[in-house]
C-alpha cells in the first residue's frame, strides 16, 4: 500500500475517532475547592463561585451538560482529576507537577491577598515593611508571593492557624495585630461572622494571584479542553467573565449564604 | 569504623542519593496557595500547631477516624497502626507497647523489665504513668477509642519538653471537643470471647462554653482460664497453680480479662479566645487480669483498679498553665501487700514569646507524687521542680535550628538531672525535609526501687526471708539519643518518612542480692537497689509509606533495629559477673500495614497486619525463657454506612500464623469476631 493511502486511512481513524469522543462527551463533570468563596462553592440561590459559573456558561455555549459534584476535600478533588472520574476543577493554582498532570487554561481571574484588622488598630499600609513590628496570622501553609516570604521570614511575626474563621477570631481576641487573607473570602467572612462594625481590611494589596481553570488529561471529555480554553477566551473578549466577576462582588457585599459550610 | 557507624553512614548516604534524584521531580510550588488544602497536623512536637510534615522530630500522627476504620478497640491495639511502636496482646483487651524497644534489658531480671518504664503517655497533657514502678496501666485509662480526636506518637527521648520518664517516646493521646451545637453518639460492639465495648458521649453548647460527657463500658473474657505455671512449665488451673503454694492466690473470676466502666466530662470554649479554658473529669473503675511487679508462679492475676482525676488548661494571652490532680487506689489480690494508694498533683506554666525569626517558650513546673504503701513503708513522696526553656530559630526559610532545655531537681534522689533536645529541619524544595536531632532525657525515681524495706518470708519455703532494700540516692536512668531522618512527598498521594536512630541507655536500677546473712532460725537474702553497670545500645531504621488512590488507601511500615547490652550480669548475686550480649527481645524487624479499600459510598474494606520477627525473653529463674516465633495478626472489617448517622460493621480480628503468645507466659491469643453499631446525631 503506497505511504499516501497509509497517511489517509490513519488521518481518517483520528478523525473519526476525534469526533467518536467529542460525541461521548455530553456531560461534563465539575469540582473544586469546599465553600471557596467567592471562586467555587456552592451558594443559596444556585451560584456555583466565579470559576464555576464560568465553566457553566462555557459548558452552555459548547452544548454540554454541566454538572457539579458533590464537594470533596482538596487532595480528593486532585486525585478524581487525575483518574478522569471528574472533567474540570473550576479554580486552581498552577503549579509544575499539576501542569504535567492537568490541562490549564489561561489565567480566568486574579485575586489579592489583603490586610485584616480591628478597626482600633488600623494602621498606615503601603508594603509589606509596614507589618514589622506587629504580630499577624496566616493560614498554615499559604504562601505571600515568594519575595514578600523571604521578607516575612526575616523580619516579621506571622503564626499559622487553620483557617480565616480562627483568622477573625483572633484578631478579634487581640490574639495579633494583623491577618493576611484572601479580600473576596475575608468580606464574606467578615460578614458571615457579623464582625463588620469591629474589623476591617485594608486598601493595599499585599500580593496578587492568577487562578486557572484545570481540565482531566484522562477523563471523557478531556478532548473538549481547547474548545472549553478557546470559550473562555471569547467569554473575556465579550465581556461575560466580568459580568460574572461583578455578580459575585455584589454577593461578597450581601448577606448571601454558602449552602456547604 | 564499627558496624554502626557504617550502617548510619550508608544510609545517611542512601538518603540524600534519594532526596538527590527525588529533586528533580520536586515541585517548588507543590503546596500552592490560597486553595484549601487539608493536611494532618501536629502540636506535641513543638507545643504549637504545625504540619506534621515539617515536625522537627520524628513523629507519627493517627487520627479517631483511621483507628476507627481499622476497627481498633483499645488505644494499645491503635498503636499497632504506628511505626516504630511494639504491641504485643496479654489477653483479649490487655496489653503492653514499647517505642522503639528495650524490653526485657536488662535480662535476667524480674518480669518488670517487660513492662515499658521509658515511655511516657499523656491523655490532653495529663501525664497517665504510674511512678510506683514504673510503666502505664493500658487498661485503666478513662477514655475509650470513640473519645480520640487523634493519638500522636514521638519517636526518641522528649524529657526537654515533657518531663521524666519521655525516654524512647511520648504517646499523646487527644481527645474529642465539640464543634457542633449538639450532638452524641452511641457506639456498640459485640463479639466471641464474651466482648462488649458500649460508648456514649453526648455534647451541648452553653453560650461560649461547650460541655462534652462519655461514658464507657468494657468487659471481655480471657482467651482461656487456665495459667501458665513456671514450675511445670505449661498452661494448668488456678487450682493447680494453687497447690504450689500454702496460701492461695484470690482470683475471683479467672474467665474475665477486663471489666471497666469510665466516665469523662470535659467543659472548653473555644481555645481561640482571649481566655481559653479546658477542664476535663474523668473516673474510672477496673477489674482486669494484669503482669504487675513481678509475682511469682504465673505471670497473670487479677488487679481492681479506680482513680480520678481532673485536668485544667488554660491560654490566656501567650500564657499556658496546666493544673492537674488525680487520686486512685490499685488493689491486688493476688498479693495484698502490694496493693498501694496514689495522689499526683502537677502543675506548669509557660509562656511563649515571638520575635522575627524567633519562638521562645520558657516555662516552670512542679510535681507533687504521693504513694502509701505497706512494703514501702506507709506513705512516701516524690516531688520535682523544673525550668524549662524551648527556642526555636528560622535562620532561613530552609533552616530551622531547635534547642530545649529542661532542668529537674527531685527530693528523692537530691540530685538535679538536664534534659535536652537540640534538633534542626531542613527544607529541600517544598517536598522534602531532613531533620537531625541530638536528645537526652531520664527516667523518674520510682516508689519501690527508693522507699522499699520489707522483708517477705514465702511459706512454702519457710526458713527463708528475703530483704528487699530501696536507696533514695541512687542515680537514674538516663538515655542518649542521636537521630536523622527525612520525609519526601512523591507526589500529593505519595509520601515516604524515614529515620535512622541510635539510642543509648545507661544507670538501670535493680535490686541485687548481697549476701546471706543470718536471723534467728531464718537465712535472710539481702537484695539491695543498685545501680548496675549494664548498658545498651541499639541502632535502627524504621520506615513509613503512604499512598492514596481514589477509592484506596495503603500505609506500610517497618523498623528493622540492634539492641546490644554491654556488661550484662548473668544473674543478679553479688558480685555480678559481667558479659556483652546482644539483646533478642526486642525483634529484629517488625512493621506493618494498613490499607483501605471504599468500593462505593454504602462500603469500605480494612485489613490491617502487624508483624514481629522471632526474638526472645529472658528473665531470671524460675521463670526462665520464651522464644517466640516470628507472628503476625491480620484484622478484617467491613463497615456498612447505612446513613449520615448509622454504620455497621462486622470484623474479624487476631487472625494470626502462629498459635502462641505474644507476651511472656501470658494468654495464646485468639482470633475474635466482632459486630458493631455506630449513632450519630447532631443539630
Amino acid at each position: 500500500m503506497p505511504i499516501a493511502n497509509r497517511l489517509i486511512i490513519i488521518c481518517f481513524i483520528i478523525v473519526l475517532s476525534a469526533h467518536a469522543n467529542a460525541q461521548s462527551c455530553q456531560k461534563i463533570q465539575i469540582n473544586g475547592g469546599a465553600s471557596w468563596f467567592p471562586f467555587f462553592y456552592q451558594g443559596s440561590n444556585q451560584e456555583q463561585g466565579i470559576i464555576g459559573d464560568i465553566v457553566i456558561e462555557a459548558s452552555k455555549r459548547l452544548g454540554i451538560l454541566p454538572v457539579i459534584i458533590d464537594p470533596t476535600p482538596w487532595k480528593r478533588t486532585l486525585l478524581m482529576l487525575k483518574h478522569g472520574s471528574i472533567d474540570v476543577v473550576a479554580g486552581a493554582i498552577k503549579t509544575q507537577e499539576r501542569a504535567r498532570e492537568f490541562q490549564f487554561s489561561d489565567t480566568l481571574i486574579t485575586t489579592q491577598l489583603r490586610v485584616i484588622v480591628r478597626k482600633d488598630k488600623k494602621f498606615a499600609f503601603k508594603s509589606i515593611k509596614d507589618l514589622k513590628g506587629r504580630e499577624g496570622l496566616k493560614i498554615r501553609g499559604h504562601s505571600l508571593g515568594s519575595d514578600h516570604d523571604d521578607y516575612a521570614q526575616r523580619n516579621l511575626i506571622i503564626k499559622e492557624v487553620h483557617d480565616i474563621s480562627s483568622i477573625l477570631k483572633m484578631l478579634m481576641a487581640h490574639r495579633a495585630d494583623y491577618g493576611i487573607y484572601e479580600i473576596h473570602g475575608a468580606i464574606h467572612n467578615i460578614k458571615r461572622l457579623n464582625l463588620g462594625n469591629q474589623l476591617t481590611i485594608l486598601d493595599h494589596a499585599l500580593s496578587k494571584e492568577p487562578l486557572f481553570v484545570a481540565f482531566s488529561k484522562n477523563s471523557e471529555c478531556s478532548g473538549t479542553a481547547n474548545s472549553f480554553f478557546n470559550t473562555f477566551n471569547d467569554m473575556k473578549k465579550d465581556g461575560s467573565i466580568q459580568q460574572i466577576q461583578e455578580h459575585y462582588l455584589l454577593i461578597s457585599n450581601t448577606t448571601a449564604g454558602i449552602e456547604n459550610e | 569504623m564499627n558496624k554502626i557507624m557504617k550502617f548510619i553512614v550508608l544510609y545517611a548516604g542512601c538518603l540524600f542519593l534519594s532526596v538527590w534524584i527525588n529533586s528533580v521531580l520536586a515541585d517548588e510550588r507543590f503546596d500552592g496557595r490560597l486553595e484549601q488544602l487539608s493536611s494532618t497536623t501536629s502540636i506535641s512536637a513543638s507545643k504549637h500547631q504545625e504540619d506534621l510534615f515539617d515536625t522537627p522530630i520524628s513523629m507519627s500522627v493517627i487520627t479517631g477516624e483511621q483507628i476507627k476504620t481499622a476497627g481498633a478497640l483499645s488505644i494499645p491495639e491503635a498503636l499497632k497502626l504506628v511505626p516504630g511502636v511494639l504491641v504485643r496482646e496479654l489477653s483479649n483487651g490487655l496489653y503492653e507497647v514499647h517505642i522503639r524497644g528495650f524490653e526485657n534489658v536488662p535480662q535476667f531480671e524480674a518480669t518488670t523489665s517487660l513492662v515499658n518504664q521509658s515511655s511516657l503517655i499523656m491523655i490532653d497533657n495529663r501525664p497517665v504513668y504510674s511512678y510506683f514502678n514504673g510503666g502505664t496501666f493500658w487498661e485503666n485509662l478513662p477514655i475509650g477509642i470513640d473519645d480520640i480526636a487523634q493519638i500522636e506518637v514521638i519517636r526518641g527521648a522528649s524529657s526537654a519538653l515533657y518531663g521524666a520518664n519521655a525516654m524512647t517516646g511520648v504517646i499523646h493521646i487527644i481527645t474529642k471537643r465539640p464543634s457542633d451545637q449538639q450532638g452524641g453518639e452511641v457506639n456498640l460492639s459485640v463479639g466471641s470471647s464474651k466482648t462488649k465495648v458500649a460508648h456514649i458521649s453526648t455534647y451541648t453548647s452553653l453560650g461560649e462554653h461547650k460541655l462534652r460527657f462519655s461514658g464507657l463500658y468494657d468487659q471481655r473474657n480471657r482467651y482461656q482460664s487456665t495459667y501458665y505455671s513456671y514450675s511445670k512449665e505449661q498452661y494448668v488451673s488456678l487450682d493447680e497453680i494453687n497447690t504450689e503454694r500454702s496460701i492461695p492466690y484470690v482470683i475471683q473470676n479467672p474467665k474475665e480479662a477486663k471489666d471497666q466502666t469510665a466516665f469523662q466530662a470535659s467543659l472548653n470554649n473555644d481555645p481561640r479566645s482571649e481566655f481559653a479554658y479546658d477542664i476535663s473529669l474523668s473516673h474510672q473503675e477496673t477489674t482486669s487480669h494484669k503482669e504487675y511487679l513481678g509475682i511469682r508462679n504465673t505471670p497473670l492475676h487479677e488487679a481492681a483498679i479506680k482513680n480520678s482525676a481532673i485536668n485544667t488548661q488554660i491560654n490566656v494571652r501567650n500564657f499556658y498553665i496546666r493544673l492537674a490532680h488525680a487520686n486512685g487506689e490499685s488493689r491486688f489480690p493476688a498479693v495484698d501487700s502490694f496493693s498501694f494508694d496514689e495522689t499526683v498533683t502537677q502543675s506548669s506554666i509557660e509562656y511563649e514569646y515571638s520575635l522575627p525569626k524567633w519562638r521562645i517558650r520558657p516555662g516552670l513546673a512542679y510535681d507533687e507524687i504521693d504513694y502509701d504503701a505497706g512494703f514501702v513503708g506507709g506513705k512516701q513522696n516524690l516531688r520535682n521542680k523544673a525550668a524549662m526553656l524551648r527556642s526555636e530559630y528560622q535562620a532561613s526559610s530552609r533552616l530551622r535550628l531547635i534547642a530545649a532545655l529542661r532542668h529537674d531537681e527531685y527530693n528523692v534522689p537530691s540530685d538535679k538531672y538536664l534534659s535536652y533536645q537540640l534538633l534542626s529541619t531542613y527544607k529541600l524544595k517544598m517536598d522534602t525535609v531532613l531533620r537531625l536531632g541530638i536528645e537526652k532525657a531520664h527516667r523518674s525515681p520510682f516508689i519501690t526501687e527508693r522507699f522499699v524495706n520489707i522483708g517477705i518470708t514465702d511459706p512454702n519455703f519457710p526458713g527463708f526471708r528475703s530483704d528487699f532494700i530501696g536507696d533514695k540516692q541512687m542515680d537514674l536512668t538516663t538515655i542518649n539519643t542521636i537521630e536523622l531522618g527525612i520525609r519526601h512527598q512523591f507526589s500529593f498521594n505519595n509520601w515516604i518518612d524515614a529515620e535512622v536512630f541510635h539510642n543509648q541507655i545507661e544507670d538501670y536500677v535493680n535490686p541485687i542480692n548481697t549476701g546471706i546473712s543470718i536471723d534467728g532460725p531464718l537465712r535472710v537474702i539481702t537484695n539491695q537497689f543498685q545501680v548496675l553497670p549494664t548498658r545498651a545500645e541499639q541502632t535502627g531504621l524504621t520506615v513509613d509509606w503512604g499512598y492514596e488512590a481514589l477509592n484506596w488507601d495503603i500505609n506500610a511500615f517497618f523498623t528493622v533495629q540492634k539492641t546490644r547490652i554491654e556488661d550484662q550480669f548473668t544473674n543478679l548475686s553479688s558480685p555480678l559477673t559481667l558479659m556483652d550480649k546482644n539483646s533478642k527481645a526486642t525483634p529484629t524487624t517488625y512493621g506493618g500495614f494498613n490499607a483501605n479499600w471504599r468500593p462505593n459510598s454504602m462500603w469500605s474494606l480494612n485489613s490491617n497486619l502487624y508483624y514481629m520477627q522471632d526474638h526472645v525473653v529472658k528473665v531470671q529463674q524460675p521463670e526462665g525463657n520464651q522464644n517466640f516465633q516470628n507472628w503476625f495478626t491480620l484484622n478484617l472489617k467491613m463497615t456498612h454506612h447505612s446513613s449520615d448517622l448509622l454504620d455497621f460493621h462486622l470484623a474479624l480480628k487476631n487472625l494470626s500464623n502462629r498459635t502462641q503468645s505474644q507476651y511472656f507466659r501470658a494468654d495464646i491469643i485468639e482470633p475474635i469476631l466482632l459486630f458493631g453499631v455506630d449513632m450519630r446525631f447532631s443539630d
